[in-house]
Order: structure tokens, then sequence, then C-alpha cells
């Protein structure tokens, strides 16, 4: 009680053909699922980028958030008028790839 | 079988999230130099919820939901500041609004997982197909959550943190005067308007009282006030831009309604047309970190308010603004 399989050419081909379908779709089944459960929670890098402004709009800094930021925080003297710089936002704002490598370049080249 | 592996899998995506949830708040207790952080979370994670009050008879139902909710906020203060003495009011804040991060993420799990075990013991397979098919869209709206911990920590403004941002720009570093619990106003005169701007006491995250600071404003200027305007976060309609301004009448806030009620019941009492100032942006985005895209909305809602407090009150009027939302990072 066996299944008989010709020989022939065509049918060698036409095994060979769904085979490679059928490794063809399982592999692209357990990777599209893991694509998707790690793009689920993977977090994107971001940074996050406090703007302070001296109260008489002459003067603007940019920097990256420190712990204990807040708008409203009086954060120095403005260096042109001497009146109080004022932080006037807190905003993220995601990171790209080749700025992260950047930043990762960078630290390395300053332990080395 | 195929819709039972596929909600499993799912759900333990979102006790994943949970767990990560109530571990981050767990790391933050701990650097606030708490020690029983676990009995915090956990007295904290099935515990203050609020019955709703009896709605077939309807007569002073405001007044009954508010007291319940006002209670059960004062309670669960009154009980942190047991387990997490000596802090200052605005970690409080922040730790009570991380911890109510936590379990709503909680209580959204144990909802999924009773529908998910439901359908299992009666073999219910709509139900879980239904599961199933709602489950992706509940993850991704649910990541957003345990994102929007680590922001009120570090005490960056969220998306919801419009409101009182709109709010700082009008009144900048004028003083904050306290009207309610956890909420200030500050007075500023706009070319001889006086203009009473009220926000949620920052920079701790809390969302104070907003409808009773302006009822307590219209009482102390003898409800003679010309013009309230709120500002506050909206969600968008998938398709719309972040950061959009619109502006309409009534009051834009998002409370279950004592606070909304109040400040309608406020301008009926004055005469005073309401109106409504919001900035959209979607509902992950509200409780994420502020993106650049809604602070560079400030400017614009800014010029909103101004130019309907310069065209639509005369000098000598009293007019009343709201920041509504979040006070997380903003004094």
């Amino acid at each position: 009680m066996y299944m008989q399989i010709d020989s022939n050419i065509f049918t060698i081909v036409l095994i060979a053909f769904f085979v490679a379908i059928l490794v063809y779709l399982v592999r692209s089944g357990l990777g599209y699922m893991m694509r998707r459960n790690k793009s689920e929670l993977q977090e994107q890098p971001s940074k996050t980028i406090t703007i302070a402004s001296c109260i008489n709009n002459d003067y603007t800094l940019e920097r990256e958030f420190r712990e204990g930021d807040f708008v409203g925080k009086i954060d120095g003297v403005c260096p042109k008028c001497n009146s109080n710089v004022v932080i006037e936002r807190i905003y993220v704002v995601p990171v790209t790839i080749k700025e992260t490598r950047e930043k990762t370049v960078k630290l390395l080249s300053n332990v080395h | 079988m195929r819709y039972e592996r596929g909600v499993a899998t799912r759900l333990m995506l979102v006790e994943t999230l949970v767990r990560e949830s109530i571990n981050k708040v767990k790391s933050y207790l701990n650097r606030l130099g708490i020690k029983e952080s676990d009995a915090v979370i956990n007295g904290v994670l099935d515990n203050y919820f609020v019955i709703d009050p009896v709605s077939i008879e309807p007569t002073d139902i405001i007044k009954r939901l508010d007291h319940m909710i006002v209670n059960n906020e004062d309670k669960f203060k009154k009980d942190l500041e047991r387990f997490v003495p000596g802090v200052s009011r605005h970690t409080l804040n922040n730790v009570a609004v991380s911890l109510a991060i936590a379990s709503a993420l909680f209580t959204v799990f144990k909802v999924l997982r009773h529908y998910y075990l439901l359908g299992k013991k009666y073999e219910n397979w709509v139900l879980l197909m239904q599961l199933y098919l709602l489950l992706p869209q509940l993850v991704k709206e649910l990541i957003p959550y345990t994102k929007a911990i680590d922001g009120v920590f570090k005490g960056i403004p969220i998306g919801d943190s419009v409101g009182p941002m709109v709010a700082f720009k009008l009144a900048g570093l004028s003083p904050r005067i306290d009207i309610d619990e956890d909420t200030v106003y500050s007075l500023i005169n706009i070319e001889g308007r006086n203009v009473y701007i009220v926000k949620a006491k920052g920079p701790g995250a809390t969302v104070g009282r907003p409808g009773k600071g302006v009822s307590k404003i219209a009482e102390m200027l003898s409800h003679r006030v010309a013009r309230i305007i709120t500002i506050d976060a909206a969600l968008k309609l998938e398709g719309e831009q972040t950061g959009t301004i619109a502006e309409g009448s009534g009051a834009a806030i998002g409370d279950p309604g004592p606070e909304k009620i109040e400040i309608e019941r406020v301008a009926v009492k004055c005469g005073a047309p309401l109106d409504a100032v919001i900035i959209k942006m979607g509902v992950d985005e509200a409780i994420k970190p502020m993106s650049k895209e809604i602070a560079e909305s400030i400017d614009k809602a800014y010029q909103r308010v101004l130019n309907i407090i310069l065209t639509r009150t005369k000098p000598g009027d009293n007019v009343i603004v709201a920041g509504i939302g979040n006070s997380v990072g903003v004094y």
C-alpha cells in the first residue's frame, strides 16, 4: 500500500516547487510574527528637549532635559541683559538611528 | 482553538505591560526611599473604585457623584501620605498619577482575562473571536500608558498638559493664588481687561478642580464676568493633524461631569458666553510626553485666546480663562 511516484522530470519539479512554497510560507509567517511582537513593545529612541528664553525675548537656549526642569522654572540669567531665563517648553523628539550611532561613537571614543 | 491561542498570546503581552508599569512605579518608590513599595502598590491596585450614584432618581446626581469622587480622591491621597511620608505635594501627586496608571492597566488586564476565561469555560467561540479581533487595537492603545509613567516621574509635560501650558503662557510668572485643592489662579491685565487664569497647581501631576476654581472666582467677582474661556486637549479623528486648533462654544473639559457642570452653571449665572479652544491630538499623544508638534501648537492656541479676549471683551471687563488638563511639569 504505497503511493507510486512517477520518476519523470515534471513530477520532481512539481514536488520541489511545492516544498519551496511550503518553506517560504513557514519562514515568512514566523518572521512576520517575530517582527510584530518586537515592534509592539519596542520603544522608539527619543530625547527630551528643554527650551528656555529670556523674559525680554533676546536670548533662547536649547538643551537636553535635566531632571527637575519644569515649564516656568527660572533657569539662570540672560548673558545679554541679566534678566531671568525661564523654561518655556519641554518636549520630546524622536532620535534618528544616525544620531544614536553618532552618540555611541562619541561615547566610545571618550572611553578610549 | 486558533482564537484561544491568539487571545492567550495577546493577554500575555498585556500582562507584560502591567508588570512593566508596576516595576517602574516600584523602582520610583524605592528611589524615594519607600521600603514597603510592594505593600503600597498592592494596596492601590485593587482598591479605590467609585460606584456610580443612583441614576433612576436624578435629583442631585451631580452633587452625589462629585461627593463620591472627591471623597475617593481624598482617601487615596491621605492613604498615600501615610505610606509615603515626608515628600512634597508635587512628588505625592506624581506618585498618585503613576499608581493610577498602573491600576488602570491592571483593571483592563483583569477584565480581558475575565472574558478570555469565560469564553474558554463555556466554549463560547464568539466571545473568544471578538477578543481576538479586539486585542491588537487594545494592546496598541495600552502601550502608551506604560510609557506615560516615565514622563510623569521625570516631570515632563504630557500631551494633556497643553491647557495648563497655554495658561502659563498667559500668566507667565505672576503669583499663583490657591483657590481650591490643587487649583490656582493668577490675575493679569490684558489691555485693560482683568483676566483670571485658572489652572491645576504645578509642576506636580494633577488636574486640580478647575470647575470649582472658576465658580469661586465668579462668586468673588459677584458674578460680574464678561466671558469664560476654556482651553483643553481634545481627541482628534483619524486623518486629522495633531496640534490643530479649533474653537467652539461650551466647556472644553473632559471630566465625569461635576467640574464641567460647575463651569456651565457659572456661565449661565453670569450670563457670560462660554468659549472652548481645543488642541487636537491622538489618545496616545495625550498621555505620552509632549511631542514637538503639540508644543508648537501652544503658541497658536495662545494667539487664539488672546484674540478672543481682545475682540470680544471690552476694557474693564472681567474674563476667566481656564487651562484644563494635567499640570505635570508646568508651573
